[in-house]
């Protein structure tokens, strides 16, 4: 398990006091973490621009109501990254099957659900960025389709559980 | 979806046209534009249309035949906001849902999942709505895509060559 998901209500803290809002337009490149962590600020999410255990730049943020993680990759001695993964893990007595799994996937687009070995689900999102980046719009789709399909996962979840009883 | 065959596929050669920058912005009201920067990247990149009046474009991944879908599309198939890289495998033997859990485990960014048929689909899903990504970052997807392409081709031939022990 790579990191435990709080099942608590999120709090979002407010882009700081009069900084001026980034548009739409602005590319966010994985190359710069700390504009991508400024620009989930912006959305409305608490970032916090730390490293994770290979010294690569990852963003401590909250997304439909779990920890999430927000991992750079392709990076060289922990700089010049050239993509970047939204990454929540949800500890669970509820264990899905393999093949809702299966069915998830076929289901929904882009996010990939997977199980770890507790039977865990982890569900992960990739995006590219290239050298110029992803615009801040189709950054903020992307994580509004990622927030929906946690939330999909969620209500999974909770009907296995129901099921069970 | 068509299934794809066991049988190799002929990559074309890019065209002698001026290649599209790599700092150029892709979005996916621009199929035209996609398939041109897809026979860029030396591969085949036929522009049709689907059952649902959107564009797709004929492809090839890792000496597979795919195809790019686009989605979120007008009604008449213009100003799509999204794409769909996929490939599928028709098999003799079956992957199980273990293997596919541990693929998607283990590789980042296209999902794998088992159709109806439990032959192997794999899909990478990517927002292009405007002002759209750079040519270097689909680049980018493309080729990682292809790689997870050949990861599966390599799966799918060995479980075939087990079964066959």
């Amino acid at each position: 398990m790579k990191a435990f998901a709080a099942i608590s209500a999120l709090l979002m803290i407010a882009a700081p006091a009069g900084a001026q809002d980034l548009p739409g337009t602005t590319m966010l490149k994985a190359s710069d973490p700390a504009g991508v962590a400024r620009y989930l600020n912006q959305l409305g999410y608490r970032a916090k621009l730390t490293k994770d255990k290979q010294g690569d730049p990852k963003i401590e943020t909250g997304l439909g109501g779990f920890n999430a993680g927000l991992y750079f990759y392709g990076c060289e001695k922990g700089a010049d990254c050239t993509s970047f993964q939204f990454q929540v893990g949800i500890a669970s007595d509820t264990k899905l099957s393999l093949e809702q799994v299966n069915n998830f996937n076929k289901q929904y687009r882009f996010c990939q659900l997977s199980l770890d070995e507790e039977r865990d689900p982890w569900l992960y999102y990739d995006l590219p960025s290239g050298t110029a980046g992803i615009s801040g719009d189709a950054f903020a789709q992307a994580v509004d389709i990622y927030e929906e399909q946690l939330n999909k996962l969620d209500r999974l979840l909770d009907e296995t559980k129901a099921a069970a009883k | 979806m068509g299934k794809a065959g066991l049988i190799a596929l002929a990559l074309l050669a890019a065209p002698a046209a001026a290649d599209v920058p790599e700092t150029a912005l892709l979005t996916a009201a621009q199929p035209a534009k996609v398939a041109e920067v897809v026979r860029q990247l030396g591969r085949p990149g036929l522009l049709e249309t689907d059952e649902a009046g959107d564009p797709s474009i004929a492809t090839g991944f890792a000496g597979y035949p795919g195809r790019i879908w686009f989605f979120d599309c007008m009604e008449d198939g213009t100003d799509c906001l999204g794409i769909r890289l996929q490939v599928g495998i028709g098999t003799v033997h079956k992957l199980t849902l273990a293997q596919v859990n541990a693929f998607n485990q283990e590789k980042r960014f296209a999902t794998l999942s088992l159709d109806e048929d439990g032959d192997p689909i794999l899909a990478y899903d990517l927002s292009m709505m405007k002002p759209g990504v750079s040519v270097a970052a689909f680049a980018d997807s493309f080729r990682l895509f292809d790689q997870q392409a050949t990861a599966l081709v390599e799966m799918v031939k060995a479980a075939e060559k087990a079964a066959r022990k």
